[in-house]
């Protein structure tokens, strides 16, 4: 029990990410995957600037350039490729199956750091590997996923339309 | 009014799939960059909100055409959802950051890498209307989320 708390902030840290899918494909019945990324990172970075601020205004400040280029080369990957691309997959295939898919991110990040920075595989990781592999390509062999309705309603954002017209 | 996904054609899937993988490549490789600014540059809470601020600029530079448009005909309560998914990213990185500081990141790491579980709960609970959780996608959560424990504790 000594992690108690921690493991308690990680299930609510679970839960969080976990309902990013789930209000995004509800929000998305009428907006399109690039808007709702906008006003989602808008709101995302409103709320989270605020708690950094409260916390320590003087750090930012402090900031050295090749900080804040390090930091622009992270907005691009998790939010030009990372959210964008999430908003994308959960309209297209689903809150469910998308969510399961980015949730193999760890996977990436293991695979850059021993390509890149020459850390070495474990076990552990190898094993990991091949259950994700194992995983994904269960996710990948289901069919039917929709209950076989004809359209959207009326007027819903983007539903019917090509990806292109989509915004992707 | 029925609301569920249309019937998955394969190129509409295959799209869907291939963004969500695009996308699992981008969160991987940010977060190794962020652990290198974490490690060397800044708190992980600033480092969030920075790059959140710079990711709303990005993303929204090219893209607030579409804002414009779809405020004029998306109902309000589909702005309200999004930005909810929005409040509930920053809950859990905040939260995330949180758990990392009280207890140690193999514990939390694997806790949170667990979210696709608590998504597809969500989804049976509150859109099962709109998409169909079936037991192969629990199946492929279950061997994804074993997965990524692995990698975490490895």
């Amino acid at each position: 029990m000594d992690h108690a708390l921690g493991v308690g902030l990680a299930l609510i840290s679970a839960v969080g990410f976990g309902a990013v899918a789930v209000f995004a494909r509800l929000g998305m019945r009428h907006v399109r995957p690039t808007a709702a990324t906008v006003a989602s990172l808008i709101i995302s970075a409103a709320v989270t600037m605020s708690i950094a601020l409260a916390v320590d205004a003087g750090e930012i400040a402090a900031l050295t350039a090749a900080a804040f280029g390090l930091i622009l080369l992270n907005a691009a990957l998790s939010y030009l490729v990372g959210r964008l691309f999430n908003f994308t997959g959960v309209r297209l295939v689903g809150a469910s199956r998308a969510s399961i898919i980015i949730g193999t991110a760890p996977l990436f990040s293991a695979g850059l750091a021993v390509w890149f920075l020459g850390e070495r595989l474990s076990a552990p990781v190898l094993a990991g590997t091949v259950l994700i592999i194992i995983g994904v390509g269960v996710i990948l062999s289901g069919r039917g996923e929709g209950r076989g309705a004809p359209a959207a309603p009326v007027g819903a954002a983007g539903e019917g339309k090509s990806p292109r017209r989509q915004g992707v | 009014m029925d609301l569920s996904l249309p019937r998955l054609g394969a190129g509409r899937a295959a799209l869907g799939y291939a963004a969500a993988l695009f996308s699992a490549t981008g969160y991987g490789a940010g977060a190794v960059v962020g652990a290198h600014i974490v490690a060397n540059h800044a708190s992980p809470l600033t480092t969030s909100a920075l790059s959140l601020l710079f990711g709303a600029v990005i993303v929204g530079v090219p893209f607030i055409g579409h804002v414009r448009s779809d405020i004029a005909r998306a109902p309000l309560r589909a702005w309200v959802m999004v930005g909810l998914a929005g409040a509930a990213a920053s809950l859990g990185v905040t939260f995330f950051f949180l758990a990392i500081s009280e207890a140690p990141v193999v514990i939390a790491a694997p806790v949170v890498g667990a979210y696709p579980l608590v998504a597809i709960v969500l989804s049976y609970l509150f859109i099962n209307r709109m998409e169909r959780v079936t037991p192969t996608t629990v199946l492929g959560a279950l061997l994804v989320v074993g997965g990524v424990t692995a990698v975490a504790l490895g």
